[in-house]
């Protein structure tokens, strides 16, 4: 079981790359083993940037578990919740009417509502901590390297380090080291 | 690649659990005959449901272009004898018990009623004979040759291309779905037979697919922790329980729709399937089933970290082909309580069976993965599933 302490460790929001050095790199499989250097190396604010999902990225990064299916379980069960409740109180006290022959109280006509609005809910919450998590909705960003929404993968270190140290730690993965300084 | 060894000790197993199965039967027939041949139906459908299950995943895959099922395709391909275990118990059942089950076979009922006048021109016993024939045969005979083709392609170049497999699995997956359609209505829904819905096949579908996926996480399993099937990593089972939970939600769904549309409608000729389940000792029992078939299941399989380790995995599926075989019982003795089905629905018969049920299973599929080589490696897409997203 996840502790509340791991999540919080593991929480991940993005951070805008304010200073430090961009290293471009060719090949995911290199990111990984870069993202895993870095991560051994003990700098903790480091980014990777990759133009899709790559599986085992997460824990090469340090990372743990994600804040977002928590959110989405709390949405879901909300939505479930109030759909229930609500068409059981309209139901039986605010507006009783007898539909059909069927008593006002009918729970099994309840549950195609309570599912969709628990799958809208879930939907909503995932959106939103999502959003929240990425820093989305910022109206202007600047691009650091432009490859990584295409073909590209990139490795931010925002540490003090110096050129030559960055180059060390990253030797031997299959891209030309030449951190950019941001 | 070295071929799997089935071990002498899990053999052994499969024989004591055959031996009781069998033993239950017998003492079933002398204690109680009516429920006995019951028992025997609900066991002949649960096995072809089994062996059915290794056509329809094998072909499904072949349709789809999957590949990251190609390392442990031998397990459902080897499902198929089970077909023919089936057809020889529904063969005992046509040939001796349909007179015990099968209320429309009586001529007295027959002439006496008018709704089942009307539906005598489908419901009577030669044309109940020749269908049963050409399901059981068909599905046999085209599962095979996917499984000869299958097994061709490991020769190389002699071997049959993906494209003719995937020819030959939709001509199986057709069959397999029409022909269940009409297997599940005759050997079931026509216990009750003033009784109809259209929902019904998709309900048995469901409950072939939850145990079907059950058996080959288990029987995977079985094989893995026996030294075989090395190239099967922690991806392959938390792929297949993500399919088990997808399942689980699908047969809660099916039950669920079925459920309330009946309730809903409030047809006389609908509602008597669940006025039936739903009173005296049949009450609670259904409400176990709905809660242990499809929130239990749901609610474990949640956990990724489960579904990675197939030693957990294979502990839900192997409650998830008990209950699957408790949803059989819950259908077949559901129908027939009237004429005869008393006290609670499950007990040491019901039990004796289900474990006689699972020897044949592990016996029949175990022993034909035994025969072939254990990992498809002519198949183009074998290394990919072997390296399928495998930690770096």
């Amino acid at each position: 079981m996840t502790s509340f302490e791991d999540v919080k460790k593991g929480l991940y929001r993005y951070e805008e790359p304010d200073k430090g050095w961009v290293i471009v790199i060719k090949d995911a499989e290199s990111l990984i083993k870069g993202a895993e250097k870095v991560r051994d190396a003990g700098i903790k604010r480091f980014d990777c940037f990759t133009p899709f999902p790559i599986h085992n990225l997460q824990e090469a990064m340090g990372l743990s578990r994600s804040w977002v299916p928590f959110i989405s379980a709390i949405g879901a069960l909300t939505g479930g919740t109030f759909a229930f409740s609500s068409m059981t109180w309209i139901d039986t006290s605010s507006w009783p009417r007898i539909i059909g022959g069927k008593p006002p109280f009918s729970w099994p006509i309840y549950l195609p509502i309570t599912f969709e609005l628990t799958v809208l809910f879930t939907a909503f919450a995932t959106l939103g901590i999502t959003l929240y998590l990425g820093r989305l909705g910022k109206s202007s960003r600047r691009p650091v390297v432009n490859t990584v929404t295409s073909d590209g993968f990139a490795i931010w270190i925002g540490d003090d380090m110096s050129k030559s140290d960055v180059e060390k730690l990253l030797q031997g993965l299959y891209t030309d080291i030449n951190p950019v300084k941001v | 690649m070295e071929k799997f060894k089935v071990p002498l000790k899990l053999n052994n197993i499969f024989y004591v659990l055959i031996a009781i199965g069998v033993a239950s039967l017998l003492v079933g027939f002398i204690v109680d005959s009516q429920r006995a041949w019951a028992g025997l139906l609900v066991t002949a459908y649960y096995i072809l449901g089994v062996g059915l299950f290794g056509g329809f995943f094998t072909a499904l895959h072949f349709v789809s272009g999957s590949k990251w099922s190609v390392v442990f395709r031998r397990v459902p391909e080897s499902m198929l004898y089970l077909i023919i275990v089936a057809a020889v118990l529904v063969a005992i059942i046509l040939i001796f018990g349909m007179h015990n089950l099968y209320e429309w076979t009586h001529e007295d009922i027959m002439n006496n009623d008018h709704i089942l006048q009307r539906k005598s021109a489908y419901l009577n016993r030669p044309f109940f004979i020749i269908r049963a024939v050409v399901y059981l045969t068909s599905w046999f005979a085209v599962a095979y040759y996917m499984r000869k083709l299958s097994i061709k392609q490991d020769e190389g170049h002699n071997g049959p291309s993906r494209g003719v497999l995937a020819a030959i699995s939709a001509a199986f997956l057709i069959i397999f779905a029409y022909f269940l359609e009409v297997a599940s209505m005759d050997l079931i829904m026509s216990l009750e037979p003033h009784w109809q819905t259209t929902m019904f096949p998709m309900y048995c579908m469901a409950g072939i697919w939850f145990t079907g996926f059950a058996y080959v996480i288990l029987i995977t399993s079985a094989i893995k922790s026996n030294g075989g099937l090395k190239s099967m990593n922690e991806e392959h089972f938390h792929d297949l329980g993500k399919f088990q939970l997808a399942f689980t939600g699908y047969w809660g769904y099916v039950a669920f729709s079925q459920h309330m549309l009946t309730w809903y409608a409030n047809l006389p000729e609908e509602t008597v399937y669940l006025e039936r389940r739903l009173h005296g000792v049949w009450a609670s029992f259904t409400v176990f089933l709905w809660l242990t078939h499809f929130a239990l299941p749901l609610l474990i399989l949640l956990s990724s970290k489960l579904k990675r380790n197939y030693v957990m995995l294979s502990r839900v599926a192997a409650w998830n082909i008990f209950i699957g075989f408790v949803d059989v019982v819950w259908l077949v003795y559901g129908g027939i309580q009237e004429n005869n089905i008393h006290g609670f629905p499950f007990k040491w018969m019901e039990f004796g069976l289900f474990l006689g049920a699972v020897g044949i299973i592990g016996y029949s599929v175990l022993n034909a993965y035994a025969k072939v080589n254990p990992e498809p490696v002519g198949d183009p897409f074998y290394q990919e599933s072997v390296h399928f997203h495998q930690k770096h």
